[in-house]
Formats: C-alpha cells, sequence, structure tokens
C-alpha cells in the first residue's frame, strides 16, 4: 500500500470535488428518504411479492452478469488482440443495445420470439414473459458494459507475458488461460460488478418482454414502477431504498473478495 | 492548459445550447399556457382537442403524457400544473384522498370488453373461454390499472382464476393492448375505447363485464394558479360539439358535457 498522502492543496482539491458530488447523491437520497418511513420500509420487507422481487433480482442479476462475463472474455480478447477488417464496425455495433431505449430493446426481443427462429427456441426454452426471459433481457445490456471493461483490462495487459509463455511452448489457449486469464482477475470482478449494478436497475426491457406479473416476472425496479404508476410514492421509495442497500453490500463485497484474491 | 482551456470553452457553448432550447420550448411572450397531466389512454383525443384549443382560445396547452398513477405521482411531489385528465375513476380518488384536486368535470365514458386478436381466430365468446389451455391471456396489474381494479371487483371469484391463467401482467392498459396487436397473446380484459384504438384488436362484449361503466374526467388541480382557465379547457374538452365530437370519432363515447360557451 502506498504511503498515506499529506493533504496539500492538491489533494485538498480532490477530496473537495469529490465531497462535493458525494455530498449530492447523498442530498438526492436524503430527500428521496424524507419521502417514507421506516415503518414504510418494514411492511414493504414484509410483503410476499416485495420478498419475491428481491429474491429474484438478486438470482437473476447474479445469473446474467455470469453469463455476461462467460461471453465478454473471449469477445473482449478478439477486439483487443486480433487484427481483422471491420473491426470499428464489430466495436460498434456491441454499443447497439445501449444506445437503443429501453423499452425498444424489449421490443426486439418480444419481436424476434415471435418470428420463425424465435419460436423454435421457445419450444426448447420459453422465454417470453419468462423468468429466463427477465434473465435474457438483463444480459443483454449487461453484455456490453461487461465487454466494454474487459477490452480496458486486455489493452492494458501487456502481450508480451504471454508471448514468452508461447515460446517456452504453450499454445496460445494454454498461455491466454494460464497467464493472461489470471492476470486479468480483478478485471473480471470490475466487469461482473458493472454488469450486476446495470442488471439490478434494469427495467425497460424487463417491462416489455417479461411483464410484471406478480409472483413470477416482477423484479425490483419493475416493484418501484408499478408503485409509481399505482401513485404509492412512499412504497415506491422504499423498494428503491432497499435496492440501494442491497447494491451497496453486494458490489462493496465483490470488491472486496476481488481485492483478496 | 491550452487545452483543458478550449474544453471550457466547449462546455460553455454547450451550456448555451441547452439554454436556446431551453428558450425555444418556452411559450411565446404574452400566450398562456396550461399544463396538464394526460394518461396516456387519452393521447389521441386530447392531442387534437388541445391544438384546436390552441387556435381557438390563443392559449397554450403543454401536456404531459403518463399512467394516471404515475401522473399522480408527480404532481403530488411538484405540486404545480393545472388540470389533470385521468382514464378511470380510481386515481381522481387517490387524488382527492389527498387534496390534490377541486373541481371534475367526465369525460368519456368505457366499459371492459374481452379484447381479442382482429377476426377472433381463438373463437372467444365468454368468460369461461379464457380459462382455455390454448388461450394466452394478458392482464393489467390491478394495483397500477384501474380496468383491473374494476374487472376484479365485477367479476370476484372468476377474476382469481384468470388472474392465476393469466401468461403476462403489465402495468397500463396501453401496453397489454400493444401485446394483444403484437400478437404475443390472444386476448385480454381492456376498456372498451382502448380496443378502438388499436388496429389489429377487436372487442367482444360479455354480459358480465359490460354493465359496468367508468368514467374518463378532468380534474383541475388544487395547485393551479390559474384555476379558471384550467376550468375553461376542461369545459371545452367535454362540450359535445368541441372536446365530445373528437372523443366521439376516435371510438370513445362522450359523457355529454354542457354545450361551449367562448
Amino acid at each position: 500500500m502506498t504511503a498515506r498522502p499529506r493533504l496539500t492543496p492538491f489533494w485538498g482539491g480532490l477530496v473537495l470535488v469529490t465531497g462535493l458530488y458525494l455530498a449530492f447523491l447523498v442530498a438526492l437520497l436524503g430527500a428521496t428518504a424524507a419521502y417514507t418511513t421506516p415503518g414504510q420500509l418494514w411492511e414493504s420487507l414484509q410483503t410476499r411479492e416485495i420478498r419475491y422481487a428481491i429474491g429474484l433480482s438478486l438470482v437473476s442479476c447474479t445469473t446474467s452478469s455470469l453469463l455476461a462475463l462467460l461471453l465478454a472474455v473471449p469477445v473482449a480478447y478478439l477486439l483487443s488482440r486480433g487484427r481483422f477488417a471491420a473491426k470499428e464496425w464489430l466495436d460498434a455495433a456491441l454499443d447497439i443495445p445501449i444506445v437503443l431505449p429501453p423499452m425498444v430493446v424489449g421490443l426486439c426481443l418480444l419481436i424476434f420470439f415471435q418470428t420463425g427462429a424465435g419460436q423454435a427456441i421457445e419450444r426448447f426454452v420459453p422465454f417470453t414473459y419468462t423468468v429466463a426471459g427477465v434473465v435474457l433481457a438483463q444480459f443483454v445490456i449487461g453484455v456490453t458494459f461487461a465487454v466494454r471493461t474487459m477490452r480496458g483490462v486486455f489493452d492494458h495487459l501487456s502481450a508480451r507475458p504471454e508471448d514468452v509463455a508461447m515460446t517456452l511452448g504453450c499454445s496460445r489457449g494454454q498461455a491466454v488461460w494460464l497467464v493472461t486469464l489470471p492476470a486479468a482477475k480483478r478485471g473480471m470482478f470490475a466487469a461482473f460488478s458493472i454488469a450486476w449494478a446495470r442488471s439490478l436497475g434494469e427495467f425497460g426491457p424487463i417491462l416489455v418482454f417479461a411483464g410484471v406479473t406478480r409472483m413470477k416476472t416482477e423484479v425490483m425496479p419493475t416493484s418501484v414502477f408499478l408503485e409509481l404508476s399505482a401513485g404509492r410514492l412512499e412504497a415506491a421509495v422504499a423498494v428503491s431504498l432497499l435496492m440501494v442497500a442491497f447494491a451497496l453490500v453486494v458490489l462493496v463485497s465483490v470488491r472486496l473478495v476481488g481485492e483478496k484474491m | 492548459m491550452k487545452k483543458f482551456a478550449a474544453l471550457i470553452l466547449l462546455l460553455a457553448a454547450l451550456l448555451g445550447g441547452i439554454a436556446l432550447f431551453q428558450r425555444r420550448a418556452s411559450p411565446p411572450a404574452g400566450m398562456a399556457t396550461l399544463t396538464v397531466y394526460c394518461a396516456a389512454g387519452l393521447k389521441k383525443p386530447v392531442e387534437a382537442i388541445a391544438q384546436a384549443y390552441q387556435k381557438e382560445a390563443g392559449v397554450e396547452v403543454r401536456l404531459q403524457f403518463g399512467g394516471s398513477g404515475t401522473l399522480l405521482s408527480q404532481f403530488r411531489v411538484v405540486r404545480q400544473g393545472d388540470l389533470f385528465l385521468s382514464a378511470d375513476e380510481g386515481a381522481i380518488a387517490d387524488a382527492r384522498q389527498v387534496d390534490l384536486i377541486r373541481e371534475v368535470l367526465p369525460l368519456a365514458k368505457q366499459h371492459p370488453v374481452i379484447a381479442v386478436r382482429a377476426g377472433n381466430p381463438k373463437n372467444i365468446h365468454t368468460l369461461t373461454d379464457l380459462l382455455r389451455g390454448d388461450v394466452k391471456l394478458a392482464l393489467a396489474n390491478p394495483e397500477a390499472a384501474s380496468i383491473s381494479r374494476v374487472s376484479q371487483r365485477v367479476l370476484g371469484a372468476t377474476w382469481t382464476q384468470l388472474a392465476a391463467h393469466a401468461a403476462v401482467m403489465k402495468p397500463t392498459v396501453t401496453e397489454v393492448a400493444g401485446d394483444l396487436a403484437l400478437g404475443t397473446v390472444d386476448a385480454a380484459i381492456l376498456w372498451d375505447a382502448i380496443v378502438a384504438q388499436f388496429p389489429g384488436t377487436a372487442a367482444v362484449e360479455v354480459p358480465e363485464l359490460s354493465s359496468h361503466h367508468e368514467n374518463a374526467s378532468a380534474a383541475v388541480l388544487a395547485c393551479s394558479r390559474q384555476p379558471a382557465a384550467a376550468l375553461r379547457f376542461a369545459r371545452y374538452l367535454c362540450a359535445p360539439e368541441k372536446g365530445g365530437a373528437v372523443f366521439q370519432s376516435l371510438g370513445f363515447t362522450p359523457a355529454g358535457g354542457d354545450a361551449w360557451v367562448p
């Protein structure tokens, strides 16, 4: 660990900028929290539907971000180390899911699964209006962020250790598996976290593609929307605060585990 | 340092651009403006009527769309705006409970129907047909949409069966109607007026549902700083030869207000 920096004007300035931004975030949350009461929070936690939504949110986000990471590692490696024509186009194409309005991503999924190919997939794994659909909707967005993060990680890892491993007799695959991936471990934790955080807040695509069927496809953000649609601000705010709490706990723990490994 | 200065200049230019957009969005000086929260289901007729009113009365009408409940949450927080056009009576009752509205005028009458795809390919004629294994049913969430609150109350135990059989629930009638039009579901329970607005869908009247009518209404907000002007536009919306005619032409049943006196 580095030595603790003295509070020079330089560090002071940084602390000030960070502090102001943090104060803004805290003020936002604080003002929002004023719209609810501890009693309301507790009441929300007691509802069967909300508990289901919390559980489904945590399980589906974790599943979708692990899947996103599994796809992101090879794709990002290809983008970072591969040399091929139209690379910029592939790079830009991967961003399409975050450029599209979220509802449209859901609509695309809904329409695709109505086509011949989509129907054929549905016969094996039904996605439309199901829990699998929730995971798929989160995955589509999560992948984009995981790929971006992993690309940055691979770009910053020197290719030399890998080359050395290959001169020592490793195949390319072995070199990546034995040298590059262990070195990219922290990056993978970061990619997972970012995909997870995105998935937790994911709302538009899930609403359109999976619906908000209570005790079936309801996740925390759609609960918030449902409460808001019913004009129940207090309940909407209570669930939102729970989301923030869960997100903080999970993201900090992932970071801590990532540092330790 | 030069680069940093250039960045600051660019940012200043962008902020200037934003201010310009904001100015263009503001009404011309001297023109009165009404802020109207409008339920998404009423978008088509209200947009047409607001345009006509702007020409006729020289008042700019700013429409903000959303689900009735979402809009209620919005003006509960900001306490701004003049008129609330709700697609159902539930949201009006909720708004009254928190003392947010004053006068309420009925706009249009609607009743629940079974909505099917055009041509009724699944041959659905009764509520029992909705429970068939080959019928994919979509419903609006009863917590959020008044169509389902109403049908739940009217149908009782049958509703519970329908809810258990439903393939999906979505928060608003328009989302459910969209899925039906897209063909991802075979049937839904919707307002007759909504079905009229979605091509590719058709209404099946069933006696259990058609007996219950509910009004879409206009409510003057308690926070309005120009309640007289707000009420004037509300009366225009209801007047049979003005708003009423537009509602009628788009498949709604006008609730019948007083004739328009400018």
